[in-house]
């Protein structure tokens, strides 16, 4: 049994034994479990996928004379921001897009530009256009306002994802005879590819699978500075049935993450758009899991093979939200490059870059090596699987449908 | 046997029901083949009914 104080004061000594969550995998498997328990500290886990429920708010500072944006409308490079706030708070989403976007009109949509790529730009220290109109006030009286901002210039700068970091996530196909366009890719026909998006084994809350550790107020990697998980994510739903080593078959719990995007990189917050689909941001988030005792590293070292997910139909099936599975296959079989599918041998594809968590988890374990980053205590646990904690579908008015 | 089968195809699609924050339990197989089935966790059980319809006809059978 070892505490997060006692691992941090290792840490600090610069002799904390970090491995990441791939690492430990072999480790645990040449060594056991019980030894391994002694000898590790921590391990780092990673991702770096879409995450559409991303967004950052900012204070841009105040003008001469003052404007209230709240109430009024505002654009960062044309996209749509939030500005329902105080006079100069405002909330730009990942996945809005300008007014002149055609959207869908002309099928697939391109979507090439948005809230995620204007986040983007902000953390690469590039000038943003912000148009903002108003009603003005005996104390707000500006009613207009044309400028560039920049990231080193305004006040506060913070990313803040509602959702992120799925624990697990469906394996998406097309049952039907046309190609079809989806937050998942592009799905060819008649099973003709099979997208999934998780690292799987190197994946945070695949590795904490009853969230012993991680929970609100841990200190992790977001977009390649320091950020805290806030709080259990939208959507979050512990109940779903998990294997014997604990790791659920479906979506099952998220996290919400923030951070100061000012000391954030651009190369782990990417724009990404999706053909079709829409606008989106590639995030990296980096979380080190405490090895507290002999269970704690035996969850982390849970790998491809035991992870195991839901082939679901996106022609007919997610979007009429009918629950079926064309079967469940583990993420070492997606890793192959193929699976069966009502037996026919479908090509799999990741929208998650492995390669990329990997990084984050090496960077994750040489800031950690250095002693340049301490563990912290969660103040409060994620709703676990016990909770009774579920996601619920929308209870829609019938009479006004 | 018939309620083997039943109970087997639940289990498949028991994930992705949950998943959307739904649950079934099963509440019989009549003599004469009748799957009772107890929907929980949604306001639409006519649309979830089609669907476990096809599915567990499809998965039992």
């Amino acid at each position: 049994m070892k505490t997060i104080k006692e691992i941090n004061e290792k840490i600090k000594k610069g002799n904390a034994v970090v491995v990441t969550a791939e690492e430990v995998i072999e480790l645990v498997q040449k060594k056991g479990a019980k030894i391994c328990a002694q000898e590790v500290d921590v391990v780092t886990a990673a991702t770096f996928g879409p995450m559409c429920s991303s967004g950052a708010y900012f204070n841009i500072g105040h003008s001469k004379p003052r404007i209230k944006l709240g109430g009024g409308t505002c654009t960062l490079n044309d996209v749509p921001v939030y500005a329902g706030f105080a006079a100069v708070d405002i909330f730009l989403g990942a996945t809005a897009v300008p007014d002149s976007d055609p959207l869908n009109k002309v099928f697939p949509g391109e979507f090439k530009y948005g809230g995620g790529h204007v986040i983007h730009e902000i953390v690469a220290g590039h000038d943003v256009r912000l148009i903002a109109t108003t009603y003005g006030t005996d104390c707000y009286p500006r009613k207009k306002l044309e400028t560039t901002i920049n990231i080193k210039d305004i006040n506060e700068a913070v990313l803040f994802n509602i959702r992120n970091c799925y624990q697990n996530y469906n394996v998406a196909v097309n049952l039907s005879d046309k190609i079809i366009y989806t937050y998942m890719g592009v799905l060819k026909p008649n099973l003709g590819n099979a997208n999934y998006c998780s690292a799987g084994q190197l994946s945070p809350l695949l590795k904490d699978p009853y969230y012993k550790t991680i929970g609100v107020g841990s200190k992790i990697f977001l977009g390649g500075g320091i950020g805290f998980v806030a709080w259990h994510g939208t959507q979050h739903n512990p109940i779903v049935p998990r294997k014997e080593c604990g790791v659920p078959q479906a979506p099952a719990g998220t996290l919400a993450v923030i951070g100061d995007l000012k000391q954030m990189k651009a190369d782990w917050l990417v724009g990404v758009s999706m053909l079709g689909y829409g606008v989106t941001l590639n995030v990296g988030i980096g979380v080190p899991i405490p090895v507290l005792d002999e269970q704690t590293i035996k969850y982390s070292a849970i790998k491809d093979e035991e992870i195991y997910t839901q082939i679901v139909d996106y022609s007919k099936n997610y979007p009429h939200c009918i629950p079926d599975s064309l079967g469940e296959v583990n993420y070492a079989q997606l890793k192959s490059g193929k699976i069966k599918i009502l037996g026919k041998e479908v090509p799999t594809g990741n929208i998650s870059s492995y390669p990329k968590a990997k990084e984050i988890a090496e960077e994750l374990k040489s800031w950690i090596k250095k002693g340049e980053f301490l563990l912290t205590e969660p103040v409060a646990p994620l709703p676990g699987a016990e909770s009774g904690y579920t996601v619920k579908p929308l209870k829609e008015n019938p009479s006004l449908a | 046997m018939m309620k083997e089968k039943v109970v087997n195809a639940l289990e498949k699609i028991r994930p992705m029901l949950m998943a959307d924050g739904g649950n079934v339990d099963l509440v019989e197989v009549t003599p004469d083949g009748v799957v009772k089935l107890k929907l929980t966790g949604t306001d639409e059980p006519d649309d979830l009914e089609d669907g476990y319809r096809k599915n567990i006809k499809t998965r039992s059978s």
